[in-house]
């Protein structure tokens, strides 16, 4: 058998996480990580074959809004999913505004190993430089008429900024009904509401169990 | 707001073979025998030579301009301008593995297929290829070819001051491989 020579040091020693699935390092990436060219978010999660579970949400649901409306986008385990970038896209109870981002991402499910109960959810994104950026939006529930949008320019404001932008946009919509009003069809949104549920006020608790 | 037809890509862990375009991902999976020899990751840091452990659940990202391969898959290192994403997923009979490379990044478009003495980890050749114009398919198909260069050239396989000889080298697709190549694939 040929081998190459390897280097006789602890693996920790030249690559601290070289393994972004481990557990010990995976509080890393609870909510987004930039490494590289790249952003993590990557959890720990109730992964079945039909559903996959986040322990303060329930089932997640994912969405996509196309020209034909919304769509729903069903995951599937060990499935790779790439929403492209352009495309406005939300989780229904996870996050009260659609994503509209300049960059693809790619979502991926892992069952759990013989022996564990939680899984591997990853969401994968180029990291945005430059003019490259993201939206918060709203849309109209009944005729889909953009409404509101709030954008943060990641690429020249990094990614440091992205959930003071996401507090920032929410409290904006939240701050006028008029936001929230379709100057189309005149139908009201409920409230907007942060990923994070810590975030939630009473009413936003309250959102986020409607939509 | 886009068409429907473009707005995401579906890629079944471990089904297909070959590189599928996702926007500005490019992804690479496939399945393996869980009893053949393991198809470990290597990567050449500045430190040395190191293999990735081959967890059955594993994530790992080889940063841009680190030499990697992954033995018995291809027998050359690629360096890339550009991060390479490395998903493997293990059960009991199979091996799932997954590439995935990003072309968004400025430092994106020439990759190389380099080779290393075994011994001394001198580098011994370097051969580019324009991946961000000819795209990342083309990159893999083409290394057959590069790697028969390296493996004709003795003076290349041997660093003069180590005199170890490098295997024969292999690509990416095996069935493309001489006999000679089959049996590297097998080895190393």
């Amino acid at each position: 058998m040929i081998s190459e020579v390897q280097i006789d040091v602890p693996i920790e020693k030249i690559i601290s996480d070289w393994d972004f699935f481990d557990e010990t390092i995976l509080k890393r990436f609870s909510t987004f990580r930039p490494v590289g060219q790249n952003i993590y978010g990557i959890r720990a999660r109730e992964v079945a074959a039909t559903a996959i579970v986040d322990p303060r949400k329930g089932k997640l649901e994912n969405i996509v809004l196309s020209r034909g409306g919304v769509v729903k986008v069903d995951r599937a385990p060990l499935e790779m999913v790439v929403t492209v970038g352009g495309t406005p896209h939300r989780v229904r109870h996870s996050f009260g505004y659609w994503h509209v981002n300049d960059m693809d991402e790619l979502a991926l499910a892992i069952p759990p190993l013989p022996g564990e109960t939680l899984g591997r959810t990853l969401v994968l994104m180029q990291t945005p430089t430059g003019s490259e950026g993201e939206s918060f939006a709203w849309y109209c529930n009944e005729c889909l008429t953009l409404m509101h949008e709030y954008h943060y320019n990641t690429g020249r404001d990094g990614f440091d900024g992205f959930w003071r932008a996401e507090t920032a946009a929410v409290e904006g919509y939240n701050s006028d009904v008029r936001h929230r009003t379709c100057p189309e069809c005149g139908h009201i949104n409920p409230l907007g509401y942060c990923w994070n549920v810590s975030k939630d006020k009473p009413e936003n608790t309250e959102a986020r169990a409607l939509w | 707001m886009n068409d429907d037809a473009v707005i995401s890509h579906r890629l079944a862990m471990g089904q297909g073979d070959g590189w599928h375009d996702a926007s500005r991902y490019q992804i690479w999976t496939k399945s393996f025998d869980a009893a053949l020899p393991d198809p470990a990751f290597f990567e050449r840091r500045p430190e040395g030579l190191i293999a990735i452990p081959s967890r059955p659940r594993l994530f790992h990202v080889a940063p841009a301009e680190i030499p990697y391969r992954i033995k018995h898959l291809f027998g050359f290192y690629r360096i890339s301008g550009s991060d390479t994403i490395f998903i493997r997923v293990q059960n009991e009979s199979s091996i799932s593995l997954t590439l995935i490379v990003g072309t968004h990044a400025q430092t994106f478009g020439t990759d190389f297929y380099a080779w290393f003495c075994p011994q001394c980890g001198r580098e011994l050749a370097r051969v580019p290829f324009q991946t961000k114009r000819f795209g990342m398919a083309a990159y893999w198909s083409e290394a057959a070819a590069r790697v028969r260069e390296f493996n004709s050239s003795d003076a290349r396989r041997i660093w003069p001051s180590c005199t170890a000889e490098h295997p024969i080298a292999y690509g990416f697709e095996p069935d493309a491989d001489t006999p000679e190549e089959r049996a590297a694939r097998e080895a190393w």
